[in-house]
């Protein structure tokens, strides 16, 4: 349903073009939930405004295309756009305090979507809101329709933000860090409720987030982003069981968590290079642990990894299909075993 | 909403309140007696003129009952008689107090309506010609005092190119477009620093709005800029802007003496300034009072205004 | 055992806030720390986990002095903190510090780095003033970063190296207890275990003793030797951190729990919602603080109930478990 191509989006930083994301290909079906995870810096945020067109005015996207629905849409116009955003695609952010209007209520912001897009008298509108707001778990949907956000909770004002963002029975849903600014009791009843709304209503989520606990939860299909970057893609319970990219590796050993208790976490030493500084070769060879010669000249492509006909990976240190190699896979992996308990 | 607005009527009683108490007390307690003042320098030094003359002013009774007679005049706007001549207060403010109030009403809609389009365009075109543009009118408006933009307006506008009357003052039922003539110079030459100050508020606050993050939610919800900007940005935007401009228009009722005088366009500063010249204290302190509650007047207004528009104060 | 380090006696903290609505202005009480106890001993790590809003931050202040509690009282080392007054105070105030959430806004911009880290030095006069140079590279070197970086201000660093700044900062007059007040939550995931492991070697070089405050779950389980839950200004759960993890009691422990993200895909988890959002520590209900959203709630749950121990390592305050009927 969607497929990005070769996608770079660059900035404009003191009259120099910087690539802030390269080459980015992503495919999305239907009813698929894909998520795309990185830290901060790694362009995922980027990703997704170049898909809505909402990139800041230093920003553009420089090559590659975007089709949705056989169309490319980076060649439409703004007219065209903006009749496609909040119908078709729509977008959820990552503050939900911030992300409405203080000075009206609720129920107007989401109204004001069906302004725009739907022919309906304002008694069906309103109708429509209502029964919106009882969809993403309102209680009282009457009173909040009335309410201005300051007057709700973060889960609350979230839940509007995903009323208005299904108004229009849009077929992709993109969520930005929907849940990082919420507290975990809510973060799960918002997850909770995005899924089941992709049930639903069959529809597709491009989810971004840092959060590999997030992405254990909704995803079906993962892509691991760095520096601007995707250096592995993977669906769901193969990117867990067997991550490939030594950057993979290091963000799930990272994650404190229930089992992790009185080790020692493995950490990726150093930080994400800034976008105007960025390394020859592969981009995570300055804290990457298996870094050779060849990483630090050659940029490695993203390419199919040989025993998993479904992941792709950006590494010249793993056995890809018609990658080539510096020594046996056998071994390699090994070293690469060795080198990440070592740390741990 | 209603007990809001209630509240705010109230602060402004007390305020004003406290402001008579102050302008009453400050005059008793000056130097000079307004008796003697009264009577002239000759019979003044009579002291059995000033003795009847005080009397006749009720300066004789105790401090409090002449305070709390003042003040029942006050609230029914009998603020006394002149010192020099049996004309009452009331009637000298009566007949100033239109044309300051045509005059700061008439600049502060020119400077609103200039100054919020200027800024509007210069924040839409951030960095670009009209932002310049609209920059260096806000820094030149300011820059120049009242008295240098009305003298060269007089100069160009009346004796260059005669089209306007150089001053004078126009009664409006005589002669309503000469009213209206008379009127234009010296409102706009007020209005200018009052568009420098309005333009940058509107230029700072909408870049402020413009940076928020609701913006980009309605940009994704498919919004066209133009109802975005309107409806929205400039929405949150003038929230600032209108505390602005209601202070602006607060100073503006006692502050235009200059362009007054130069205009001989007779408000109330240029009664206040006649009066402490004469030294007419019973003038003075109709006068004091009568700015003072429209500045107290003016800003309780604006925080109604100011918490019908953002929801989040009410 | 020796006494505690660190022992609070029912610290009480309210705070009044004006309510405007459209029909009239009143005052409410904020309950932002409502009757808490807790006690740490040396060495150890105390995780404080609670979800916005349920007085964790508040709680910090109060230990650290900088908020007068209304009631309660606070031992650090066997002293009343609360009573001590001039230079005994302000000795003590030295075994306590704090790293804060926002490794940017906690550091003065207009200060380099080598001033930051000496502030302590300077104001608590300790060394003399040819050594202090010395002991900030020592600290920097400790916290993992180069001595060239002392002359560069803030906004020259990343986050993950500014909050080892506030790091250094923080031992540098050799405290015993070190508060941090959700440290790692504003990192990325590879940044937060760098931070997490430079905590952990710490504590084992200078015997730290932490009280780690976070909402992150996941984080207090991997530091915290026990924990405490709060809900609403209110300790409802406390004990060993493996007890608690693997068998909670109070159902608000049983939901914050069950509402972690899973750590693998395959994990099976039952989810247990509480229904609606956390309610406003502005005017909370009375009795158990959860008995509005809570399953299990019965008519007792009107009244307050206390910390009372279960198990050898668990005090819960819930009467599911609490026989006080």
């Amino acid at each position: 349903m969607l497929r990005i191509n070769n996608l770079t989006t660059s900035f404009k930083i003191n009259k120099k073009l910087y690539p802030a994301v390269k080459d980015i290909n992503i495919t999305l079906e239907k009813g698929e939930t894909l998520c795309i995870v990185g830290e901060s810096g790694s362009g995922k945020t980027i990703t997704s405004l170049s898909l809505m067109q909402l990139l800041p005015s230093n920003g553009e996207i420089s090559s590659g295309e975007i089709i949705y629905k056989d169309q490319d849409i980076t060649k439409f116009g703004k007219k065209k756009m903006n009749k496609l955003r909040g119908k078709s695609i729509s977008m959820i952010f990552q503050d939900p305090m911030s992300a409405l209007d203080p000075v009206y209520t609720c129920g107007y912001q989401i109204k004001e979507v069906l302004d725009f897009h739907e022919n309906y008298t304002n008694e069906e509108k309103v109708e429509r809101v209502i029964s919106l707001l009882k969809q993403v778990g309102i209680p009282h949907p009457k009173n909040i329709y009335n309410a201005y956000p300051h007057e709700l909770s973060g889960g609350m004002c979230q839940r509007v933000v995903i009323a208005m963002a299904l108004a229009c029975d849009p077929d992709l849903l993109i969520a930005d860090e929907p849940t990082t600014a919420l507290d975990v009791t809510i973060q799960a009843k918002i997850l909770k409720l995005l899924n089941d709304l992709k049930e639903q209503r069959n529809l597709s989520i491009l989810l971004i987030t840092h959060d590999l606990g997030v992405v254990a939860e909704m995803a079906d299909k993962v892509i691991v982003m760095y520096a601007g970057e995707v250096v592995e893609v993977a669906d769901i319970n193969t990117l867990f069981d067997h991550p490939k990219h030594p950057y993979t590796k290091g963000l799930i050993g990272s994650v404190a968590s229930i089992s992790s208790k009185g080790n020692q976490l493995y950490s990726i030493p150093g930080k994400v290079p800034s976008i105007t500084e960025m390394p020859k070769g592969c981009r995570f060879n300055t804290r990457c642990p298996l870094a050779s010669d060849k990483c630090f000249i050659e940029r490695p492509e993203l390419e199919f990894v040989t025993d998993h006909t479904s992941q792709e990976v950006r590494c010249w240190n793993v056995d890809t299909v018609g990658g080539k190699q510096n020594e046996p896979a056998s071994l390699r992996n090994k070293k690469c075993k060795k080198t990440l308990s070592s740390q741990k | 909403m209603l007990k809001f607005i209630l509240k705010q009527i109230f602060v402004a009683i007390i305020q004003i309140l406290i402001v008579a108490t102050i302008v009453f007390s400050l005059l008793r307690f000056m130097p000079g007696d307004p008796a003697v003042l009264a009577l002239g320098t000759e019979r003044g030094s009579d002291p059995e003129a000033v003795q009847q003359m005080r009397e006749q002013l009720g300066l004789n009774e105790p401090f409090l009952t002449q305070f709390a007679d003042w003040i029942a005049g006050v609230f029914q706007l009998d603020f006394g008689q002149s010192l020099f001549n049996n004309v009452q207060v009331w009637d000298y403010l009566a007949s100033s107090i239109p044309k300051t109030l045509e005059l700061a009403i008439a600049a502060i809609i020119i400077g609103s309506v200039v100054g919020v389009t200027l800024g509007i365009l210069a924040s839409i075109n951030r960095g670009g010609m009209i932002d310049k543009l609209a920059t260096s009118i806000a820094a030149i408006g300011l820059s120049f005092p009242v008295y240098i933009t009305g003298t060269a307006f007089v100069l160009i506008l009346s004796i260059q190119f005669n089209l306007l009357p150089s001053s004078g003052y126009v009664d409006f039922f005589d002669d309503p477009i000469g009213h209206l003539k008379s009127l234009i110079m010296p409102s706009f030459a007020i209005s200018l620093p009052l568009i420098a100050s309005i333009t940058r508020m509107t230029r700072s606050s909408m870049l402020e709005v413009l940076d928020r993050d609701f913006v980009r939610t309605l940009r994704a919800k498919g919004l066209s800029e133009k109802i975005i900007l309107i409806r929205h940005v400039l929405r949150n935007a003038v929230i600032s802007v209108v505390t602005v401009i209601g202070l602006e228009m607060a100073n503006l009722i006692g502050g235009t003496v200059l362009i007054e005088y130069m205009f001989n366009w007779s408000g109330l500063s240029t009664l206040l300034v006649d009066s402490i010249n004469s030294r007419d204290y019973p003038i003075i302190q109709g006068a004091v009072i009568i700015i003072a509650s429209f500045y107290i007047l003016i800003n309780r207004t604006v925080e109604i205004i100011y918490g019908l528009m953002d929801p989040r104060t009410r | 055992m020796s006494q505690p380090l660190l022992e609070i006696k029912n610290v009480k903290k309210h705070y009044q806030v004006k309510s405007k609505n459209i029909f009239s202005t009143q005052k409410n009480n904020v309950h932002a720390v409502n009757d808490v106890s807790l006690t740490i001993n040396e060495g150890e790590t105390y995780g404080l986990v609670g979800e916005s809003g349920c007085g964790k931050s508040t709680l910090a202040r109060v230990i650290t002095g900088l908020i007068k509690p209304d009631s309660g009282r606070v031992f650090i080392d066997g002293e009343d903190f609360l009573q001590l007054k001039g230079k005994s105070l302000r000795d003590k105030r030295r075994t306590v510090q704090m790293v804060f959430q926002k490794p940017y806004e906690s550091l003065n911009p207009k200060m380099t780095i080598g001033e930051i880290i000496r502030a302590p030095f300077d104001i608590h006069n300790v060394y003399h003033k040819r050594e202090r140079e010395e002991k900030v590279k020592e600290l920097l070197d400790l916290v993992g970063l180069s001595e060239k970086y002392m002359s560069r201000y803030p906004h020259e660093f990343s986050g993950g190296q500014r909050q080892r700044i506030g790091i250094a900062r923080a031992i540098a007059l050799h405290p015993k207890l070190i508060i941090c007040d959700e440290a790692v939550s504003a990192l990325d995931v590879s940044i937060q275990a760098q931070v997490l492991n430079l905590l952990d070697e710490l504590q084992k070089e200078f015997k730290l003793t932490y009280l780690f405050i976070s909402h992150d779950l996941s984080v207090v389980r991997h530091v915290s030797d026990n924990i405490g839950i709060m809900y609403l200004g209110e300790i409802v759960e406390t004990g060993d951190a493996d007890t608690i993890y693997s068998s909670p009691k109070h159902p608000y422990t049983e939901a914050l729990l069950s509402a972690i993200p899973k750590a693998h895909p395959k994990q099976v988890k039952t989810q247990k919602i509480l229904e609606g959002d956390l309610p406003s520590p502005i005017n909370p209900p009375e009795g158990c603080k959860l008995n509005t959203r809570c399953p299990h709630v019965m008519s007792i749950c009107k009244t307050k109930p206390n910390l009372e121990s279960i198990k050898e390592k668990q005090k819960v305050a819930c009467y599911l478990y609490n026989d006080q009927r």
